[in-house]
């Protein structure tokens, strides 16, 4: 899990334009104030090309925080 | 039978009582009984469409359900969509496209004459369609369980409070409250009458009484000067809004009388300091909805092509959602407007942030909810005018304002009429303005005294009475 919120850092600062955000997998796109339904998409295409797999809309749809994202991530690299 | 009707006053404490008379086993087949009641009463033929719509859906998202083969699962799923839109295009877009694409032939050269079809829209059925699809892929995601009792499930579609003009209701929200033990609760009941009392209060003091003034403004055999039309047209926005958010409130309070909580339709719009935020506080249901089931899947299909993906996916979502509202350029315009605002908004982000940070926050706010609530002014024109070319005209109307056609009043022999509209309209949003600073919808006047409280209320039945207008004008959704 620290290996993939190490990767996804650097994507949420850039995407999300804050570098102050500190990834957790209790936090959600509440908490982070450019994470919306519009940068949403463009973070799944961010991931899928730093982690080199593809997502399915049914992975993506019903996520609730940073923590389903990396169990997502963890099934799909393992 | 319209809910500002003498019918609808009848028959809602008539199902009330009964309701809480009955044993709980028995409370949601008397709704769904009364909801087809409510339905044949307004028609009878197109029954056969709802009940179609709703058994197709029914069984084919318990056989996605059941099944693990994936391909067997999408194909209940597209028959359950397919079979649902495939009805709402014959019957509201048919006629539309077919003559708009023989126009274009016919503009070319072709000498097409097009087989229209002579058949009127069935009532709801952008709502009851929506629903439907939305729930089949709920079910298909695995959001929802496949509900079922096919008695609740017609409930679920057909309860009657929403079934003519919303809120779309998605299952997660509406199902789970049709299987639980309903009390009574007094303070719930009360709630929902005073907002069933508020929302007649908007469409009948206030909507239609402005319908007067607009409908002056848009006829075009009425010589007007420029403000005429400028201050017609700002009746217009507040008409719509009335209308829509008190039919929505009626909606609300009725479904409340009986236990349920159905999602809010309006949170104060015209407070919104851009149009992504004004989306989510007007009518917020439809917009969910097209969010959830059109916008999330495009820009997940587009995501690719970064940041154009995302232009792409609004526009398309919007201009979508304008082509919901009817069949006519009108409404597609309205859309195509709205989505191009949205992504213009995405794009100047940058600047917008810089514009914030220089400019004092009182300032910015102020300025922000006012370029956001004259969009929507000039969009709604564009939206409630019979044709494009109408719209243009009332725009380009508005440049012929001389300095001597100022005055305080315009609209020729109906001073009193418009001093009442002006008034009401202050009285709305001062409410609304109240209302939001305390903690629940209309509960601000729990703390005062019990006597004041229920003058308060007699007043404001008077009031209604007194200067509403009872001439049954449909509400302005119930016709999409």
């Amino acid at each position: 899990m620290n290996e993939i919120i190490l990767r996804l850092t650097p994507i949420m600062h850039r995407i999300f334009e804050d570098r102050s955000i500190i990834v957790t997998p209790n936090i959600t796109a509440k908490d982070i104030e450019k994470w919306t339904s519009m940068t949403n998409a463009i973070f799944i295409a961010e991931i899928e090309q730093e982690f080199g797999f593809k997502f399915h809309f049914r992975d993506v749809m019903n996520l609730k925080n940073i923590g389903d994202l990396i169990s997502v991530i963890e099934k799909k690299i393992a | 039978m319209a809910f500002n009707s003498i019918h609808y006053l009848l028959f809602l404490p008539t199902i009330f009582i009964l309701y809480y008379l009955l044993p709980n086993k028995y409370r949601w087949k008397l709704l769904l009984a009364a909801s087809v009641c409510f339905y044949l009463l307004l028609s009878v033929k197109f029954i056969i469409l709802l009940a179609l719509a709703i058994a197709i859906s029914f069984f084919c998202a318990i056989k996605s359900e059941n099944t693990a083969d994936s391909s067997k699962k999408s194909m209940y799923l597209h028959i359950a969509i397919w079979s649902s839109a495939l009805i709402l295009c014959i019957f509201k877009y048919y006629n539309f496209f077919v003559d708009s694409a023989a126009q274009i032939a016919n503009s070319m050269g072709a000498n097409l004459s097009p087989i229209l079809l002579n058949v009127a829209i069935p009532i709801g059925i952008s709502f009851y369609t929506f629903q439907i699809i939305g729930y089949s892929l709920d079910v298909y995601y695995g959001v929802s369980k496949a509900e079922k009792n096919i008695g609740i499930f017609s409930l679920y579609i057909v309860f009657f409070p929403k079934l003519l003009a919303g809120p779309i209701e998605q299952s997660q929200n509406l199902l789970p409250q049709l299987h639980k033990t309903q009390e009574f609760n007094y303070d719930r009941i009360t709630s929902g009458i005073k907002l069933i009392a508020w929302g007649l209060f908007k469409k009948v003091c206030i909507a239609d009484r402005l319908t007067f003034f607009v409908d002056m403004t848009f006829d075009s055999s009425i010589e007007h000067t420029g403000f005429q039309s400028i201050i017609g047209c700002y009746f217009l926005v507040f008409m719509i809004y009335a209308d829509f958010s008190g039919y929505s409130d009626i909606a609300i309070g009725s479904a409340r009388l009986f236990g349920f909580e159905l999602v809010k339709n309006f949170n104060r719009p015209f407070t919104s300091q851009n149009l992504t935020a004004f989306w989510k506080r007007w009518h917020i249901s439809l917009y969910a909805w097209f969010s959830e089931y059109v916008y999330n899947p495009l820009a997940f299909n587009f995501r690719n092509w970064k940041l154009w993906g995302v232009v792409s996916a609004i526009l398309i979502t919007l201009t979508l959602s304008g082509l919901w509202h009817g069949a006519a350029w009108t409404f597609i315009l309205y859309g195509i407007l709205h989505g191009f605002g949205l992504t213009t908004e995405y794009l100047l982000t940058p600047f917008r942030t810089k514009l914030k940070q220089k400019l004092p926050a009182i300032f910015y706010k102020y300025l922000s909810i006012l370029i956001t609530f004259h969009f929507f002014y000039f969009t709604v024109i564009v939206f409630h005018a019979n044709t494009v070319h109408d719209a243009f005209t009332m725009i380009k109307s508005f440049l012929q304002v001389s300095p001597t056609q100022i005055g305080w009043y315009v609209f020729g022999d109906n001073k009193i009429e418009f001093i009442l509209a002006i008034l009401f309209i202050l009285i709305l949003l001062t409410m609304e303005f109240w209302q939001s600073k305390t903690d629940t919808y209309l509960s601000f006047h729990l703390k005062l005294p019990i006597a004041v409280r229920w003058s308060a209320y007699a007043l404001f039945v008077l009031m209604v009475v007194y200067f509403g207008y009872f001439k049954t004008n449909e509400f302005v959704y119930a016709q999409f």
